[in-house]
């Protein structure tokens, strides 16, 4: 009997789990997802063929990378406006390093540079927020203004050339041959290791219950501050592997690079479904949200809408998302 | 109108208010009649505050009818009560700290010129001339977040005054001020009772009620006991009235011996809110912390879970240092507690039941040091919390914490401060706002924690809560450990006496 009850209840459990992954508001998005992809695989000639579609993985990854860790700081209520200075200084730090370094097993360590530095800076937002209570908005602003500053001043204002070949491997190398690009790889286990965190380690569920309640996750042990500071040290650290790849896909450092991916990371947190003010949020909507972004672009520049209108139509996409999600919630709520 | 001075000026008929779980009015009904200064009394949880609430429309009744002055109130805000003629003051002024005391006077209701200039020569001198009587000290164009919080109250008092309500309900203003600001205070309350406007009085305080008020009203548990004129009281009765039947020694399994010492506070002090706290909390151990709401109990029990800064004294924690500045270095040092309000300072409402409950006890369910969790390990915390508190509905583990009730949630709770392994617990109102069914299952547990020679630091507003679970109950009054007391030995009386203030002034006074 016992054993049929604890089984029982494991199935439960387990329907439950069933449950909550494949929640309707995910459904809803990967169901938007599918309709982006049907409508130009209609509208768009070309879109859907092998090239097109390693070249949308390829352009999604910078982005994706990126919107994974900051998905940490949304989660847990915080906010990072420095993610694209960030990026652009760490591509300039790396690609600097990269000319300095130009011996055989150079270019990873340059490129471990750039990482680092973006995890240095994140660590930076982190401890401004934590240590001398500044609102992350007005933190990160600040620091957003300093890190374009500081890449400005190291490149001069003009593109960083000169940088050895062997640097170009991250961004423009392949895992397999013509099948797997290497950001493409980097995005897939950045994909799974950031799901793994979140979801099967206390920093996942510490990072949550911040969000969710900041005080009764504080009253109950939780280190906030330590939590915190990891929060935006991940960001910090993603954003920099982000400009990396970027730096190395272009071969120079160029301090003027990801102006505003701040903004695109947010919008494709949000459209995955997360609240701006914390406590919920997955890394598969983020996913999704980084596709409805690159898709929509993908798409748009195969059937030539000036660049100006993508933007239009993707500040509306988000519109609407939010809009349709708010709408179901209150409805639910009723 | 014509029935002369009999009319009462508010007639409350049947007032019923419940929250989930708890009847906080039950069938209320009396009357306060016009300039007339209604004390309004009754233990903490007796049904003051609601009452307040429902009369300046900030909650609304669930039945009976109010009639004011001859006609019926049915007010949805505070703003529509002040339109009607019934101004409020809170125990936390609600005035807005970025503007000027004349700012706060008037806000919503400034004496404009045309296209909504304000006036400013009439308001300065409307402000000045209550100013004047109430609060001397006070300039109109001092910013309110600079202020004390008397002076606050008696901003809030100018604002109910220069209002021209005809019905003033203060909730118990005098508790912060000086001396000095509670002549100003009862000088203001003269004023308006021989202008003819009326008002409720909510006090502590006993002298205040026998030397200001006409009218007596005594509520407890929510129902009305009496009302009466003031000079048909004494102290001892008031007291006895507040404290309701005398309940003698409750029946209860003994404990046994209790052991060591796990807590040991000594001269604890934070400005503003207690100081020269010192006691112990032994394994096995049920303490029990009385005292008024705001005496300082809370920010005692939150000073030794790290929460806000000690200012002196030192704690000694179970795993023996006395070095904490944070909960989670609390925690470590084998402290755990449940927080007052249970909404904003306990449940995570938007995460699962299952890890609401695993919370505070990672270290058991995970490899550190990079934290991975063993789903094996945390499902069985999860599952065993489950069995021992029957939390419903049964297999809500996935569910999110605020589709549960009150009571279920708050058993959520427990389980997570008991599975942090704790050696004492801090108790803050660990029923509050929970059925009577979770009631008794909570101190239930509470019993088996001590007999399992934890330790339990328990506050609550509920005598009969203290008396029937503590083995000693130290009573706090305005910040310091004014008694010890040993539960069985003591009665509601004694308690309800000690927590007022009250104990052995009857005694002083029959002396004199």
């Amino acid at each position: 009997m016992p054993t049929d009850d604890s089984s029982s209840q494991n199935l439960v459990t387990k329907r439950a789990a069933l449950a909550r992954s494949t929640a309707a508001a995910d459904l809803g998005l990967w169901a938007v997802v599918v309709l982006i992809i049907v409508f130009f695989a209609i509208a768009a000639p070309g879109f859907m063929s092998w090239t097109n579609f390693l070249n949308v993985l390829r352009q999604m990854a910078v982005l994706a990378v990126a919107a994974f860790g900051s998905s940490f700081v949304i989660f847990s209520g915080g906010l990072d406006l420095s993610i694209g200075s960030n990026a652009a200084l760490s591509g300039v730090l790396s690609a600097m390093a990269a000319r300095e370094l130009d011996f055989v097993g150079g270019a990873p360590i340059s490129w471990l540079v750039g990482m680092l530095c973006g995890a240095v800076f994140g660590w930076i937002n982190g401890t401004i927020v934590t240590r001398f209570h500044i609102s992350p908005i007005i933190a990160t602003l600040g620091t957003l203004t300093i890190g374009r500053g500081l890449a400005l001043l190291l490149t001069g204002g003009v593109s960083l050339f000169g940088v050895p070949e062997s640097f170009q491997g991250l961004g423009r190398g392949f895992i397999i041959p013509a099948t797997l690009p290497i950001p493409v790889g980097i995005m897939l286990v950045m994909l799974i290791a950031c799901w793994f965190v979140l979801r099967r380690t206390t920093l996942g569920t510490y990072v949550y219950s911040i969000g969710g309640n900041e005080e009764a996750a504080r009253l109950s042990g939780v280190p906030v501050r330590r939590v915190k500071t990891w929060v935006y040290v991940i960001g910090g650290a993603t954003a920099g592997l982000a400009g990396v790849i970027l730096a190395s896909r272009l071969g120079s450092g160029q301090a003027a690079s990801s102006e505003g991916l701040e903004l695109m990371v947010i919008t494709a947190i949000v459209l995955g479904g997360a609240s701006i003010s914390g406590g919920s949020g997955r890394i598969g909507g983020t996913l999704a949200g980084v596709l409805i972004i690159s898709l929509l672009a993908n798409g748009m520049s195969i059937l030539n809408v000036p660049p100006f209108y993508q933007r239009v139509v993707t500040g509306m996409a988000l519109l609407i998302a939010v809009g349709i999600d708010q709408f179901r919630k209150r409805r639910s709520r009723r | 109108m014509t029935s002369g001075a009999a009319a009462p000026l508010v007639a409350l008929r049947s007032i019923s208010k419940s929250y989930p779980g708890v009847a906080a009015l039950r069938d209320v009904s009396f009357d306060i009649g016009p300039s007339e200064v209604h004390a309004l009394l009754g233990a903490n949880g007796a049904g003051k505050s609601t009452l307040v609430k429902i009369l300046s429309g900030a909650v609304p009744r669930d039945s009976g009818e109010i009639v004011f002055d001859g006609s019926p109130l049915n007010v949805a805000s505070p703003h529509a009560a002040l339109e009607r003629g019934i101004a409020c003051l809170y125990q936390e002024p609600a005035l807005v700290p970025e503007l000027t005391v004349e700012q706060n006077i008037f806000l919503g209701r400034e004496i404009c010129r045309r296209f909504g200039v304000i006036n400013r020569f009439d308001q300065r001198r409307s402000v000045a001339a209550v100013l004047d009587r109430i609060a001397p000290r006070l300039q109109p164009t001092q910013r309110v977040a600079d202020l004390r919080t008397s002076e606050r109250q008696l901003v809030a008092l100018a604002k109910a005054l220069t209002a021209d309500a005809r019905l003033v309900i203060m909730d118990e203003p005098s508790a912060s001020m000086t001396d000095a600001e509670i002549e100003f205070l009862f000088g203001a309350i003269r004023d308006l009772k021989s202008a003819g406007k009326s008002v409720v009085y909510i006090t502590h305080r006993l002298d205040e009620v026998l030397g200001i008020t006409d009218i007596v009203t005594v509520l407890r548990d929510g129902k009305h006991i009496t009302t009466g004129p003031t000079s048909a009281f004494d102290r001892g009765k008031l007291v006895e009235l507040i404290a309701g039947s005398v309940i003698e020694k409750t029946d209860r399994a003994m404990r046994p011996p209790i052991g060591k010492p796990l807590l040991v506070a000594r001269n604890l002090f934070r400005s503003g809110s207690f100081s020269e706290i010192s006691f112990e909390v032994r394994a096995g151990e049920i303490v029990g912390l009385a005292g008024l709401v705001g005496a300082g109990r809370s920010e005692i029990a939150r000073a030794i879970l790290g929460a806000d800064a000690l200012e002196a004294g030192t704690v000694t924690y179970p795993s023996g240092t006395t070095v904490v500045s944070t909960p989670a270095e609390a925690v470590e040092a084998g402290v755990a507690m449940i927080p007052e309000d249970r909404k904003t300072q306990s449940v995570i409402p938007a995460m699962t039941v299952g890890d609401n409950i695993l919370l505070s006890s990672a270290p058991h369910y995970s490899i550190a040091p990079l934290g991975i969790i063993r789903r094996k390990a945390a499902n069985e915390i999860i599952a065993r919390n489950f069995r021992r508190f029957s939390i419903n509905p049964p297999g809500s583990e996935q569910r999110r914490i605020e589709t549960l009730s009150g009571g279920n949630q708050q058993k959520a709770v427990l389980a997570r401060a008991i599975e942090s392994g704790a050696e004492v617990l801090l108790l803050d109102e660990p029923t509050a706002g929970v059925d009577v069914g979770a009631k008794a299952e909570i101190h239930r547990h509470i019993e088996k924690l001590a007999a399992d020679g934890k330790g339990v630091l328990l506050i609550s507003s509920e005598t009969e809560e203290l008396l029937a679970l503590a083995d000693r109950i130290l009573v706090i009054h305005e910040g310091r450990l004014i008694r010890e007391i040993e539960g069985h030995s003591t009665n509601s009386l004694e308690l309800v006496q000690s927590v007022l203030g009250e104990y052995g002034k009857e005694k002083l006074n029959a002396d004199r």
